[in-house]
């Protein structure tokens, strides 16, 4: 049975942000905007009274004004994380008055950090970073960011099909998701994204790479059909595995 | 003398993964299933997209 969302409830204290495979929440301070925009073309002619305008056809995303609290805790602290030039994936949730949960709306950016400015305020140093799609990884097919979560930050130990996400109708314009390890212990599974149009048969729509045996990430992307119906699946061999999961249709 | 295929007897090759959690049924790319093993529309939509082929 499909998740319900839970409505106007989302608020900065339930926003996470992870970065390859690594929550980093905790050091986050505030940013500025998660960007989904066109471009515009002006097409008001001479004779028109009105100004009117064309999309130019290409979307602009990224995430700016990012500031972190500076931590220099090694391997997972925002010092270690956040360094300008660094490939991330990048998947920002936006919790329903609790941890974000399926469907929870989720940002998902395979990213390039071109900022990595420090400064201080309020007496406390920060780091300031912007991202942008990282050329070569992300789909240019289906990079509109915005979807949901998939699966939340739960730690799991056997086979485990989630609840689905109703979008209520298909979508023919691809597909992209992302996978991030928080934590695994000797893991050993196969994590699926899977489709169907009645939430009862279910089709495989794309199978990530990693197995779960490391903290770590993945962004992994298709094309065609979505059906209305989307879920995660983690199929297990072994060992426990927290897989947070974000996916976003074309 | 050829049997003609009926709409009940016509299988399908399981191109992609699929299953049917009401039967608790799982196919692999490379079985067949029947008009049985899922809903008519369930079928229909998997030939357009490419989870399922007739066998001919």
């Amino acid at each position: 049975m499909a998740a319900t969302p839970s409505g106007k409830d989302k608020l900065m204290r339930w926003a996470r942000l992870y970065v390859g495979g690594y929550d980093i929440s905790g050091d986050s301070r505030t940013m500025s905007t998660a960007d989904i925009v066109f471009g515009e073309a002006d097409i008001t002619g001479w004779s028109e009274a009105v100004f009117n305008f064309l999309r130019d056809g290409r979307l602009a995303t990224g995430i700016t004004g990012y500031q972190s609290i500076m931590n220099d805790t090694a391997t997972t602290g925002s010092v270690a994380l956040l360094q300008d030039g660094n490939a991330q994936n990048l998947s920002l949730f936006f919790g329903g008055a609790g941890e974000p949960a399926i469907p929870d709306p989720a940002y998902l950016l395979p990213a390039v950090q071109l900022m990595d400015n420090m400064s201080i305020d309020s007496n406390v140093a920060l780091i300031n970073a912007d991202f942008k799609p990282q050329a070569g990884v992300i789909d240019t097919a289906v990079s509109h960011p915005l979807g949901v979560m998939l699966s939340p930050a739960t730690s799991i130990s056997s086979t485990t099909s989630n609840t689905s996400h109703d979008n209520e109708g298909a979508t023919t314009g691809g597909w992209h998701a992302m996978i991030h390890i928080t934590a695994e212990s000797s893991g050993n599974f196969a994590f699926t994204i899977e489709h169907g149009t009645d939430d009862a048969a279910w089709a495989t729509l794309g199978t990530f790479v990693t197995t779960g045996g490391s903290v770590s990430s993945e962004y992994l992307s298709g094309s065609g059909t979505v059906n209305q119906y989307t879920r995660f699946v983690a199929t297990r061999t072994g060992g426990t595995v927290t897989p947070v999961v974000s996916f976003a249709r074309g | 003398m050829t049997k003609k295929k009926t709409a009940a007897n016509v299988t399908y090759e399981v191109l992609i993964h699929c299953c049917n959690d009401k039967k608790g049924t799982s196919f692999e790319a490379g079985d067949t299933v029947k008009n049985s093993d899922f809903k008519p529309a369930v079928i229909k939509n998997w030939l357009e997209i490419g989870v399922l082929k007739v066998v001919k």
